[in-house]
């Protein structure tokens, strides 16, 4: 579904990803570890097509199409979806009327109609109670004075509502409480399907705890160094990241 | 202000010939206070001419090639200007045709209500010349400035409203203007009297095509009295040819309350000059605005908000978005004067540039001359969030629409103050085609 291949990609000058490969296929959830600045949100970034990032070389394809030559908007329609580290807050644009214009786009995309009126917000309600987020939220403008796990909620609800091929999770997990951690899990589980696929970027094991992954991968330094299962997780949760670095660390001095 | 311009002789000529032939239309009027008060506006005229960008006030609104059509070229029509289709019964109407009164397509000659009189201008000054009289040029001065005192020494169409102490309209009036005749100049003039504890609410709605240069001159004036409330709204929807002056003057007597709401989004030249007198106790003024040069346009509001008077308050809150070669320019002017102690005076101007051809000149000048006040006054100008407009096309929403998105949330609390439904979807329909068609100039 997703193949990165030796993808780089530079910040302001910043080579922050260095040759990083990834295939996800149908049916898995990867998660990507890795400690502060080894590329995990440039990553997700990269993916889905934000201003500001330079792919320096690597090719990604998507359902085999080039992912790099798509406009954000045309990978949202395609089936990609990015639940935000840090979602906007846009004071005016109403939760319910984003949400309509989001989903009739995307049906356009695929050849079909706007959804009825009474059809969306039957489908609103029911991706609601999914995530449990109150709809006096959705009334509201797009997360305006909602606190943070108020607005992973509502990344979640979104995505629900979207039904994205592939999912990146950037971070989700910042911020949460134990609580909210759960139900962002949960609608993340009941969305798993053998058609589907998550990306899940983290810097701790603790969603991992809910969110089982198939697969554990370590950024570091730009590139996935090691991957695993969720065995992978538990080890660097019990021994830090500190072994990463020595070990990669090792390596370069050897190939030097 | 003063200004020294020596009249465009060619203009000058014109205007004393039709000023000639004015005077000997005027009959019963001659000799009467009015005729002497426009008598000393076309001096005033002939001393000082238009206004020119040398002076300060129209430093970056020059109305004289608008005013002499001449050497402006006409362009072709918008094919998709759209007219406001008029819910008769949700308003008391008064249309203008080509700057007359017209009344067939008026309520205005017929309209009754319990304590509110309604006038054309012209027969204003005949059935209450003593109200006239003690009303007319003192909330917008005809010495300001060239166009005031053309307007002073010309107009004799407009409306006049009387409403009579705590008396009201079940309706509010609409002044509806559609110029589509030959270029011309016109002079239109109106004048409101709000008794003590009366209301009133006027809307001004400017919606004309026409194929050859129009330049209209507008005065509005009301006083109102203690106790009493105003809403006017003025709403400007013009094509490509059609150029215009608009000045506002409201007095505000002790306790009283004025709002204003100006949208402006079409036409080539407008200038809106907007003059509040505070000049009772307690009085309240609320201004609010938005305007939207996207095409070849230029929008230029001058507001003055003059505390003369303690305790009054007052709140102006304007917004631009500005995009292909438009031209935005915001000048906010507030005097707190000596005796206006305990003012509270509140003032925001923001701006979205969304092209790199488009500019907006904003200026708030405050002068505060009490000590015992609270004002503040900030002005911002920047480019769309593009935070905002990626998480929004993350979402499969496209680049035109959200954009589009964006816009409508930032304009969205101005529009909601149109209070008619179908006026303010009207608007907003205008305002989204205006923006799908300078979709190419916006960055």
């Amino acid at each position: 579904m997703l193949e990165i291949k030796g993808l780089s990609a530079k910040v302001e000058d910043k080579e922050i990803l260095k040759g990083l490969s990834l295939s996800v296929q149908k049916g898995e959830v990867h998660a990507i570890m890795g400690p502060n600045g080894a590329g995990k949100s440039t990553l997700a970034a990269v993916l889905s097509g934000r201003n500001g990032y330079e792919v320096t070389s690597g090719e990604v394809s998507f359902e085999e199409a080039d992912l790099l030559e798509m406009s954000p908007e045309d990978r949202a329609r395609a089936g990609i979806f990015l639940a935000f580290q840090y979602p906007i807050e846009i004071p005016g644009v109403s939760t319910t009327n984003f949400m309509r214009t989001a989903v009739n786009e995307i049906r356009k995309y695929r050849g079909l109609t706007d959804m009825d009126s009474g059809s969306f917000l039957k489908l609103m309600r029911e991706k609601m109670q999914f995530v449990e987020i109150d709809q006096k939220l959705l009334s509201r403008s797009l997360n305006e004075g909602f606190s943070g796990g108020e607005k992973k909620r509502n990344e979640i609800f979104q995505m629900a509502m979207l039904e994205p091929k592939l999912a990146i999770l950037d971070e989700t997990d910042s911020g949460l409480d134990i609580d909210a951690l759960r139900i962002v899990a949960n609608g993340v589980n009941k969305l798993r399907s053998a058609d589907n696929a998550f990306v899940v970027i983290t810097h701790y094991q603790r969603l991992l705890d809910y969110i089982v992954p198939d697969f554990v991968h370590v950024l570091y330094d730009g590139r996935i160094v090691k991957s695993g299962t969720k065995d992978l997780a538990l080890e660097l949760e019990e021994k830090g990241y500190d072994w990463i670095r020595q070990e990669f660390a090792t390596a370069s001095e050897e190939v030097k | 202000m003063e200004n020294h311009n020596i009249p465009d002789t060619g203009i000058l000529a014109q205007v004393q010939k039709l000023f000639g032939e004015f005077e000997l239309r005027l009959n019963g009027e001659r000799g009467s206070s009015v005729h002497a008060t426009r008598r000393s506006a076309m001096q005033y005229f002939e001393k000082h001419g238009l206004p020119t960008a040398q002076d300060e006030d129209w430093k970056y609104s020059d109305p004289q090639q608008y005013f002499d059509g001449s050497k402006l070229v006409a362009t072709e029509p918008d094919p998709l200007f759209q007219r406001f289709n008029l819910p008769k019964k949700e308003f008391i109407t008064a249309h203008f045709q080509d700057g007359k009164f017209d009344p067939e397509l008026s309520d205005v000659d017929q309209y009754e209500e319990d304590g509110v009189h309604l006038y054309q201008f012209k027969d204003a000054q005949k059935q209450i010349p003593e109200l006239f009289e003690a009303h007319f040029a003192r909330y917008v001065l005809p010495e300001t400035d060239g166009l005031t005192a053309l307007n002073t020494a010309f107009a004799s169409e407009g409306i006049v409203i009387h409403v009579e102490a705590k008396k009201s309209l079940s309706k509010p009036v609409l002044i509806r203007y559609d110029f589509a005749g030959e270029e011309a100049q016109h002079h239109i003039r109106h004048l409101f009297i709000l008794e003590e504890g009366a209301e009133l609410t006027v809307i001004e709605l400017h919606n004309s095509s026409s194929r050859e240069n129009i330049f209209y001159n507008i005065i509005t004036e009301s006083s109102v009295g203690n106790y009493a409330r105003l809403k006017h709204q003025r709403i400007q929807l013009d094509d490509v040819n059609l150029s215009q002056v608009s000045t506002t003057g409201i007095r505000l007597g002790e306790h009283s309350y004025a709002e204003t709401l100006t949208i402006s989004s079409g036409g080539r030249f407008i200038r809106n000059d907007l003059n509040f007198d505070l000049h009772g106790k307690h009085t309240e003024a609320m201004l609010s605005g938005i305007y939207l040069p996207l095409v070849d346009e230029h929008i230029d509001n001058h507001t003055f908000v003059d505390h003369a008077i303690r305790d009054g308050y007052s709140n102006e809150y304007y917004k631009g978005i500005m995009a292909g070669v438009g031209e935005g320019v915001f000048n906010g002017k507030i005097i707190v004067r000596e005796d206006a102690q305990k003012t509270n005076a509140f003032q925001s101007n923001k701006n979205v540039v969304l092209s790199n051809g488009a500019k907006i000149d904003t200026k708030p000048q405050l002068e505060i001359f009490a000590d015992d006040v609270k004002c503040s006054h900030g002005a911002t100008v920047g480019k769309l969030d593009n935070e905002a407009l990626f998480y929004l096309r993350s979402r499969g929403i496209g680049e035109r629409e959200a954009i589009g998105m964006l816009i409508k949330a930032f304009a969205q609390d101005i529009l909601e103050k149109i209070e008619n439904k179908h006026l303010m979807e009207f608007v907003e329909e205008v305002i989204r085609q205006k923006l799908d068609a300078s979709k190419a100039s916006i960055a």
